[in-house]
């Protein structure tokens, strides 16, 4: 067996290695990796501390669609923060997502930015939303303008029809009701779709409703201070006096609504001159944003001339007033210049005559009186007694006011005011209120009184003539009478004639010859 | 008697790693080459316990990246999502594929995570010349040199993603900065375990005192 010194022998034997020439670099060398890695993840750290936003918190109504770490916020389709966390909130009634936002984001934190989750949504004015059928729902952004900035937001339960990056302009109506108009309405501008209505609102006090719409840009400009808004819903199919009148807009918005705008009616003098319209023009600069404007139940409606001046008269008819109704026009030789307000009845009670008060509201501005002297617009009447001479000046020339039917099918009345020379005279009294006008019976009022007349004579005087008339009538035509005896000879004599004349006509159909030639004899026939 | 165990350092002796004719050299000299095949000769890994220190620190910095940034960016028509390593541990264990979820979270975290506290732990007690138990620490580093490469399945699965799936805007799968940073803890902690001498274990034993897990007949002899 070797012991330890043998080894030590064997050992001492063994070849001496080479020495080589020491590395120039230092073994520290190896250090360099892990500062490259500290370096690297500082970096990437630091890359994304820095891209690393705010938090901030939105409260849904419901976690429908919401999946911590999955679900996405996006501002036009880019990715602006991602859901962390969906919890209940403390009082178990909404569910919080919390959201790490991007830096890029940070502006997003405005009061007024809105979120709301999107998800497939079928409405009637469109489908939206169809992607996140496959990608799963989102939560989309709005960014607010506010200078205030918060970081604890709640989301929209519907998504806002439009968001604040659209070009254009909200406007503000006031209407009585809320008529068939809803979130998305269509706002029509000459039949083309500008618009919708982005949100409506019921008044404070309950007596009507503001509808907010938002016009598109380049559309929007033609929304003017003087411009009208109607409705265009549905089919408004009206009977006045001017019979069935039938107003639609276009098929989308019969289906599903709509409000139409339009400046108001250039107004043309026999010239074919727009008058007024230099300072019509002139005032009408681009209505303002969120400018308030009324909306007209119907487009004849918008398009009436605002009437400035209202004058209130009430005129005391002595018959029938079925037919009139409270809108009724009243007429001034085919121009309308008022409408009936109320009608009513009155006794008197010493004699108990019944009279039917009808109040109506005259504006007359709407007759646009010219003078014949010079052709420019007649002064206006500066005050009530000028203007109660003027009525009476009228009145004394025979003006009254009559009811006429307008409609023969519907029977539908309205007032005119004309003048019917050789009327007793009639004073307005200007201390009543509303002042009295004159009136005369209506013209169907005085057929039927002529009619009357007429049956009354024939019952007492024509009819006897008549019954005397027909007497000798019947005594000439009995049959024993000469007349008929010398009648029916006539009528024989006349039938003989006729057969010669006929046989006449048979002998020369057959042979024309004899007309020269004479009867031929029976040989040689 | 105090009899060292004989190692190749004690007997002045050392082996050419490359042909293996043994030469006859001090510890203390450097920078010797082998006089046959030329290989540099050394009675341990050269700078080991510095090179494991480097390349481990360098892993415990890059393993932070690598868990928290996405290894996998998966964009289809639903959008784009990114996956870390921990949340596609969670989404298979969700979904009930809790096995894989398991191996996943098993090879990719728990292993180069206990490779990096295991390699720690040697380079420390080696340090610290501690004499407890060099056959278990010794077995350790075997598995841990054995077990390495197996934390590459991540990488692997990643790449092999994104080289097949790229359907364009239907769907593409790209590499996330995570996974470089996780292929790059791998290969560094690979390194580590490649550049630790597992012979300094040993050393510590061998300098204090006879051991008594020596054979018997060495002493015998």
């Amino acid at each position: 067996m070797p012991s330890d010194a043998n080894h030590e022998e064997d050992f001492a034997n063994l070849p001496q290695p080479i020495s080589k020439q020491p590395r120039n670099w230092s073994s520290r060398f190896i250090w360099i990796i892990p500062i490259l890695a500290l370096v690297v993840g500082i970096g990437l750290g630091v890359k994304v501390f820095l891209e690393r936003g705010p938090t901030i918190t939105i409260s849904f109504k419901s976690g429908e669609g919401l999946e911590a770490g999955k679900t996405q916020v996006k501002y036009k389709d880019v990715i602006i923060g991602v859901v962390k966390t969906v919890d209940l909130s403390e009082d178990h009634k909404e569910v919080v997502a919390t959201i790490q936002m991007d830096r890029k984001a940070e502006d997003f934190l405005r009061e007024d930015t809105h979120f709301w989750i999107v998800k497939p949504r079928i409405t009637a004015s469109g489908v939206s939303g169809l992607g996140t059928l496959f990608g799963g729902s989102y939560i989309a952004a709005d960014m607010g303008l506010s200078k205030e900035t918060q970081d604890n937001f709640v989301a929209l339960e519907v998504p806002p029809i439009l968001t604040r990056d659209v070009p254009g302009r909200k406007f503000k109506l006031h209407a009585p009701n809320l008529g068939s108009h809803d979130i998305g309405t269509p706002v029509y501008f000459r039949r083309l779709m500008v618009g919708e209505v982005v949100a409506y609102d019921l008044d404070k006090d309950g007596k009507g409703v503001s509808i907010d719409v938002f016009v598109h840009a380049p559309y929007d400009k033609y929304v003017r201070s003087n411009t009208r808004f109607w409705n265009a819903s549905g089919i408004d199919v009206s009977v006045g006096a001017a019979g069935i009148n039938v107003q639609t807009e276009s098929l989308i918005s019969v289906l599903a609504g709509g409000i139409a705008f339009e400046g108001p009616p250039a107004n043309f003098d026999a010239n074919e001159n727009a008058v007024d319209q230099s300072d019509k023009t002139a005032v009408t600069e681009e209505a303002a944003s969120d400018a308030v404007f009324p909306l007209f139940a119907t487009r004849d409606l918008a398009m009436k001339e605002p009437d400035d001046r209202v004058e209130r008269y009430v005129i005391n008819f002595k018959q029938s007033v079925r037919g009139l109704t409270v809108g009724a026009p009243v007429d001034f030789r085919g121009v309308t210049i008022g409408e009936v307000l109320s009608i009513g009845a009155l006794v008197d009670p010493k004699d108990f005559t019944i009279v039917q008060p009808v109040v109506i509201n005259l504006y007359p501005d709407r007759l646009r009186l010219k003078s014949m002297a010079n052709g420019k617009p007649y002064p206006a009447a500066k005050n009530d007694q000028e203007r109660f001479q003027r009525y009476q000046r009228m009145v004394d020339r025979g003006m009254r006011a009559q009811l006429r039917t307008g409609n023969l099918l519907t029977g539908q009345q309205y007032v005119a005011l004309d003048f019917f020379p050789d009327t007793p005279k009639f004073t307005l009294n200007p201390k009543e209120k509303p002042m009295q006008l004159p009136s005369i019976p209506g013209s169907f009022d005085d057929m039927e009184k002529s009619v009357a007349g007429i049956i009354k004579k024939l019952d007492t005087q024509t009819l006897p003539d008549l019954n005397k008339t027909l007497k000798s009538a019947d005594a000439l035509l009995s049959s024993d009478s000469p007349l008929q005896m010398d009648l029916r000879d006539t009528l024989r004599e006349l039938t003989k004639a006729a057969s010669s004349l006929k046989k006449l006509a048979d002998t020369l159909d057959q042979q024309p010859q004899s007309i020269i030639f004479g009867k031929p004899s029976e040989e040689s026939k | 008697m105090t009899a060292k165990a004989l190692t190749g350092m004690t007997a002045h002796v050392v082996g050419c790693d490359g042909c293996g004719l043994a030469h006859r050299a001090s510890p203390t000299q450097h920078d010797l080459r082998c006089r046959r095949c030329g290989l540099p000769l050394h009675f341990r890994k050269p700078d080991s316990l510095n090179r494991t220190w480097a390349l481990l620190i360098a892993s415990y910095i890059l393993i932070i990246p690598a868990n928290l940034l996405p290894v996998m960016k998966s964009s289809s028509l639903s959008g784009t999502e990114d996956d870390s390593i921990m949340g596609g541990v969670i989404y298979l264990w969700e979904s009930g594929s809790e096995v894989l979820g398991a191996i996943l979270f098993i090879a990719s975290i728990v292993i180069p995570l206990s490779k990096l506290f295991a390699l720690t732990y040697l380079l420390v007690s080696v340090r610290r010349r501690s004499t407890w138990n060099p056959k278990k620490r010794t077995q350790i580093y075997r598995i841990l040199e054995a077990v390495g490469r197996w934390s590459m399945i991540d990488v692997y699965v990643a790449s092999m993603l994104t080289a097949l799936v790229q359907f364009g805007n239907l769907m593409s799968i790209n590499v996330g900065a995570g996974a470089i940073a996780f292929g790059a803890v791998v290969v560094l902690t690979m390194i580590a375990a490649e550049c630790f001498d597992p012979r300094l274990i040993w050393e510590a034993t061998d300098q204090t005192q006879a051991t008594t897990d020596l054979p018997k007949e060495n002493h015998a002899v």
